[in-house]
């Protein structure tokens, strides 16, 4: 169970409820049974003790002496646990065959006839329970303590076998309770694991907004979630409309200005051009700049590589046909790019399509993800660029060779995009002879 | 060779137009998406200049459109916006190629020029049948080694034969690919045309087929 997480923080103040509750009940009912016990112990002695100050007599020369024994086997038995005794007194003038030399010592009750109840130390340090009660049993004023004791010992075992029964009892009780706490907690959380598995499934693509169907707690942040969705996509569309608008609209006045600056002869009309391009090469920048997404944050931002890479590697076949390009796909299944699905085709046709044109007759395109940084690697078997030329390449506009036709922008704008989505793109040497591009992305995990 | 270009911005389409006529294409125009795609329903071309972004129907759906009623001439997309998801979908509609604006004309003729030869299965740049050879790229042509010279409407059937050697081809589909499209179709130019070129080029190398047409066949080295 992960420490921060619902169903934790209910598990656990459920679980330390039901015990506070629980060793709460125990105590409360040890003490009432307790109690029961004792009240039980002290009836038995007062029976008892009735029955020996019943058997009490005063003779007549004034002593004292007991018309009957009490018959119960445990009063005769040497250090049975039951005695009893009679005081004058301080005096103590008869006891059971039970205490043989020994005395019960006890506090003299203060009132006359009550009968009273005390915890006393008897013969070897047992604990005793002892009713005791004052009699006047003549006229003389003395006072006669009746006291019979019993040994706690048989009140302690009886407890100790309640507890006992009632902790096995309750421990079931508490493991039945937590049971079924947890099933409460998986029924009660089950629209929130609805909702992570929904969030999922729209990262993934396989929905495209948050079903509605949720509890009423719930339901209100969903419909948020989903106006978010919305409204990010909406921007994201109506941003990228313009851009293609004004794309159209600044394109094809320049494309008229290049064509009809090249009709001009000499250094004029070499002004021209290269003002038309230098304008082209900012359009374009920045109008890829503008249409990018260059965020991963939003919900719906997961974007399988391989359809990707299959629709670009279709155009390239199309338009690389003549000098039939061997495009070889290595471990891209199952890889996530965390973000825009059209940042990525901008990023990843750019250096497919750079890796084409250089190419000799091979170009590879491979990918991993580490720690959640995805890995794509575009490699050809051209002629690569020279290292000290590999900074220029990346620069804006820059172009090393004028005779291919592009605006020599791609590997900026996939650097621009790249750095959006605080990635990176690094040129190496290939060691299948060219370029390698290695484009370092956020990557989603799609198990969320 | 029969180009159509369809493109709605008018300087743009003139500029196409004077750079195509001038490297001996015959060129048809249109300057919406219905009237592209009209005429890329009726008429035969050797190549389509499409751009996307029309009044009226869109440049994708016109190709989709033409594709599904088995018109499959080989056509070049424009596109101003520039998204590669453009450029797939614009391929996966039934596109042979696409240039991005801003572009210049000679990069859209090297295209068409390449294009046109991809689609009759050539793969070098420079045509040959027997001693004659055409160079695509500037229109050049050689017999035994030597230049020759030649008029637009002879470069233009030449080009024509050459790119459908060994094929039967009708003079009506002649006259539809080096001629505009209202050209009186009754005359006999074609013929006159056929022997200005067997006169500057060998008697053997086109050969009449009565009723049928002419094919261009390798002669016999004898």
């Amino acid at each position: 169970m992960i420490r921060n997480s619902l169903t934790f923080r209910l598990f656990v103040t459920s679980v330390v409820w039901v015990s506070l509750t629980l060793v709460i009940v125990a105590i409360l009912l040890t003490i009432m049974f307790q109690q029961h016990v004792e009240e039980h112990f002290d009836a038995f002695l007062f029976d008892h003790l009735e029955e020996n100050v019943a058997a009490g007599r005063i003779g007549e020369n004034g002593q004292f002496f007991m018309s009957w024994i009490p018959v119960d086997l445990r009063f005769n038995q040497p250090l049975s646990g039951w005695y009893w005794q009679v005081n004058k007194g301080r005096t103590v003038i008869a006891t059971s065959s039970s205490l043989g030399n020994d005395l019960l010592t006890f506090q003299l009750p203060e009132s006359e006839k009550d009968r009273e109840i005390q915890r006393i130390l008897g013969p070897d340090n047992e604990k005793l329970r002892i009713a005791l009660v004052n009699v006047p049993l003549d006229n003389s004023g003395q006072r006669y303590t009746f006291a019979i004791a019993g040994s706690v010992s048989i009140i302690e075992l009886d407890v100790e076998d309640f507890t006992t029964d009632l902790g096995i009892t309750l421990i079931v009780l508490g493991i039945g309770l937590v049971s079924v706490i947890l099933l409460q907690i998986r029924f009660g959380l089950k629209p929130l694991r609805l909702l992570k598995d929904a969030l999922q499934d729209v990262r993934s693509g396989k929905r495209q907004r948050l079903p509605d169907d949720f509890p009423v707690e719930v339901q209100p942040t969903v419909r948020e979630l989903n106006a978010v969705m919305d409204h990010s996509e909406a921007l994201l569309e109506r941003a990228r409309t313009q851009v293609g608008d004004l794309a159209h609209a600044l394109k094809n006045p320049l494309s008229v200005i290049k064509n009809e600056a090249n009709q001009i002869q000499g250094e004029r009309g070499a002004i021209l051009v290269e003002k038309a391009d230098a304008m082209g090469n900012y359009v374009e920048r920045y109008l890829s700049r503008a249409r990018a997404a260059g965020s991963g944050n939003i919900v719906s931002a997961s974007v399988h590589i391989k359809p990707i890479a299959d629709d670009i590697s279709y155009l390239m076949k199309h338009v690389y046909k003549d000098r039939s390009i061997d495009i070889e796909f290595s471990s891209l299944n199952n890889l996530y790019f965390k973000g825009d699905a059209q940042d990525l085709e901008e990023m990843l046709g750019n250096l497919m399509d750079n890796a084409c044109k250089w190419a000799g007759s091979k170009v590879k395109v491979s990918a991993s993800n580490k720690n959640l940084r995805l890995v794509l690697v575009v490699e050809d078997d051209g002629t690569g660029i020279a290292e000290q030329d590999r900074a220029t390449v990346l620069k804006r506009g820059q172009r090393l060779d004028e005779t291919v036709p592009g605006s020599g922008l791609g590997l900026g704008i996939v650097l621009d995009l790249a750095t959006l989505y605080q990635g990176s793109l690094t040129l190496e040497q290939s060691s299948m002879g060219g370029l390698r591009a290695v484009l370092e992305l956020p990557a989603a995990d799609n198990n969320l | 060779m029969k180009v159509l270009v369809v493109e709605d911005d008018v300087q743009i389409a003139r500029q196409l137009e004077t750079a195509l006529k001038a490297s001996g294409y015959v060129v048809e125009m249109a300057h919406d998406g219905e009237e592209g795609l009209y005429k890329g329903q009726n008429e035969s071309f050797d190549a389509v200049i499409l751009d996307l972004g029309l009044p009226k129907i869109d440049g994708l759906t016109i190709l989709q459109q033409w594709r599904a009623e088995q018109r499959n001439m080989p056509v070049i997309i424009l596109t101003a916006r520039d998204t590669w998801r453009e450029k797939v979908s614009g391929l996966r509609a039934g596109a042979d190629d696409y240039i991005a604006k801003p572009f210049e004309t000679e990069e859209v003729l090297a295209r068409v020029e390449a294009l046109i030869r991809r689609t009759s299965g050539h793969a070098s740049a420079i045509l040959s049948c027997g001693p004659v050879q055409l160079d695509t790229t500037n229109n050049r042509v050689t017999c035994n080694n030597e230049p020759v010279e030649m008029t637009a409407l002879e470069l233009g059937m030449l080009s024509y034969l050459m790119h459908h050697q060994g094929d039967v081809i009708s003079k009506t589909t002649l006259t539809e690919h080096i001629y505009e499209q209202d050209f009186d179709r009754d005359s006999n130019v074609i013929e006159v045309l056929v022997n200005r070129l067997r006169k500057k080029l060998g008697n053997t190398l086109i050969k009449t087929h009565r009723g049928l047409g002419y094919q261009l066949v390798e002669p016999s080295s004898d």
